[in-house]
């Protein structure tokens, strides 16, 4: 079987966007983000990186239907 | 009064967001997103830049070169390098670069305003005070309990609102006093006044000064406590038991801002930020005419109350790691407490809350690595759960202490140096980094021994 391959920069922006999604969601249930504005730009920030995360998650090689067991 | 400026160099806009919105109370985010922005900030700031914080991974450098580049240039600015790498090579060539400390972007949330605190705060020379206080290091919880009471104290006292702390003794009264000096930076002094240590007979001369010859003992012009702490923190301690006869001078003098010294007929215009503190009910001080109720209905609002450690152990063992790193410094000494100890200082009942924990920290690690001591001074401590062991320390402990000691010795011989420490104890290297970070040594610590 042929493994999915989670290179280091992958694996770093992985980790980097999922650190973000955390850190928001701590500021926003320590009631830092008191604004609509600020809250706005909090849900896009995690839009942004989810995105980001799945094009990534995409173009990542995974194994193929008929390798795996 | 403006608030320090931190710099922080990261081209990730998520990043910049989260920090901009940890630290918007404290400090002010400058923020660059790359290299050349960065560097060029810090030459236009460099004097109003306290701190830098540095992403390790931005697409225009290589790793460590803008750490290397700025230490060279500012060889006094403390850099915390923001990442989500975190493995132990990369903290390690960071250090060795010229960090002043790590964290990582997971965590960012919880410690970041904490460890920055801890540099701005602790690390700048103060200015001269004339509190004993001043060789007290301050540590900050990071519980929202803690965070939002020093914050709601730095609000008041920036925009020169006077208040009163009122809490249980050993809370961090004086810290938190500490801690707004430090803050705002006032041209003057932060002046404290133990208001229940002065005698009755003293306190006017004490609280105003006096001129010479106003009084027998009067040799020389003193300088009162109200007119040192001027453009400065007058910090009155222990309000409840200031001296009935003077209180009414007190209140005057807070009042008009103006005092007269004993002796003299001229009046001295005076400007200070009160703070108050007590840790009594001052209603009942009121009540049993040991405190005029004018005072108090000048200095009893706004009150501010800290908490007890009581009502949050979960950041007992913040302190604890304070505390031991504090006392490991002092004492020149590496202990690090074993999580059964930890556990046990946590489930105790803590009458004399901060500074009782201080103590019993500070008499440890001086006294380790006799273990005893441990067991004789939780002995009759009140504890929410049965943990004692008849004076004999636990397995776990003596294997704990075994496994910290050998790993410790190895590494200061090997100079911190993670390979040669596991080829010397027979281990793998990775197994050596696993019981590095279970049993929570701080490898740094032996690099430049």
């Amino acid at each position: 079987m042929t493994p999915s391959t989670l290179t280091p920069p992958l694996f770093h922006k992985l980790g980097g966007g999922i650190a973000t999604i955390q850190n928001i969601a701590e500021l926003f249930l320590a009631g830092q983000l008191d604004t609509p504005e600020k809250q706005k730009k909090a849900i896009t920030h995690i839009q942004t990186t989810c995105q980001s995360l799945l094009i990534e998650l995409r173009n990542c090689q995974s194994p193929k239907r008929e390798e795996l067991p | 009064m403006s608030k320090p400026s931190i710099l922080m160099i990261d081209d990730d806009e998520s990043s910049l967001f989260v920090a901009e919105n940890l630290l918007v109370n404290t400090f002010k985010l400058l923020t660059a997103r790359n290299k050349k922005n960065g560097l060029s900030l810090l030459k236009e700031q460099h004097s109003q830049i306290k701190l830098v914080l540095l992403d390790l991974n931005m697409p225009d450098i290589k790793e460590f070169e803008l750490l290397h580049l700025i230490r060279a240039t500012y060889p006094h600015m403390p850099i915390i390098i923001l990442s989500y790498v975190h493995n132990i090579q990369t903290v390690v060539e960071a250090m060795r670069a010229g960090a002043n400390d790590f964290v990582t972007k997971e965590e960012a949330s919880t410690v970041l305003l904490k460890r920055i605190n801890q540099y701005i705060l602790t690390n700048e020379p103060a200015k001269p005070s004339k509190t004993e206080s001043d060789n007290t290091e301050l540590y900050i919880p990071n519980h929202p309990a803690y965070r939002d009471i020093y914050d709601i104290a730095l609000k008041f006292a920036r925009n020169g609102l006077d208040f009163l702390i009122q809490s249980d003794t050993g809370t961090g009264k004086t810290a938190l006093v500490n801690y707004i000096y430090k803050a705002l930076k006032p041209a003057g002094l932060l002046v404290d006044i133990n208001c229940g240590g002065i005698p009755e007979s003293l306190a006017e001369s004490e609280f105003f000064g006096h001129e010479a010859g106003s009084f027998t003992d009067a040799k020389n012009t003193s300088v009162g406590k109200f007119e040192l702490a001027n453009k400065g923190i007058l910090f009155l301690d222990e309000i409840g038991n200031m001296p009935l006869t003077i209180q009414q001078k007190v209140l005057k003098a807070i009042e008009d801002k103006k005092i007269t010294r004993v002796g003299s007929n001229r009046e001295i215009q005076v400007d200070f930020l009160l703070i108050a503190a007590t840790n009594e009910d001052l209603e009942k001080a009121v009540q049993s005419k040991r405190l005029r109720k004018d005072l108090y209905y000048r200095m009893g609002k706004p009150m501010l109350k800290l908490p007890s450690l009581n009502e949050y152990p979960e950041v007992i063992p913040e302190f604890i790691h304070f505390f031991v790193h504090q006392f490991n410094k002092k004492y020149n000494k590496q202990v690090i407490l074993p999580p059964t100890l930890v556990q046990k200082l946590q489930n105790r009942h803590w009458d004399g809350n901060i500074r009782d924990l201080q103590k019993i920290i500070k008499i440890v690690i001086a006294c380790y690595p006799d273990l005893s001591v441990i067991d004789y001074l939780l002995t009759g401590a009140e504890t929410h759960t049965n943990t004692k062991t008849g004076g004999q320390p636990h397995l776990e402990d003596k294997l704990h202490h075994l496994k910290v000691s050998e790993i410790t010795t190895a590494l200061q011989k090997h100079h911190g140096n993670i390979s040669q420490t596991a080829q010397s104890l027979g281990i793998k290297r990775t197994t050596l980094i696993h019981q590095i970070a279970k049993l929570g040594i701080d490898y740094k610590t032996f690099r430049n021994n």
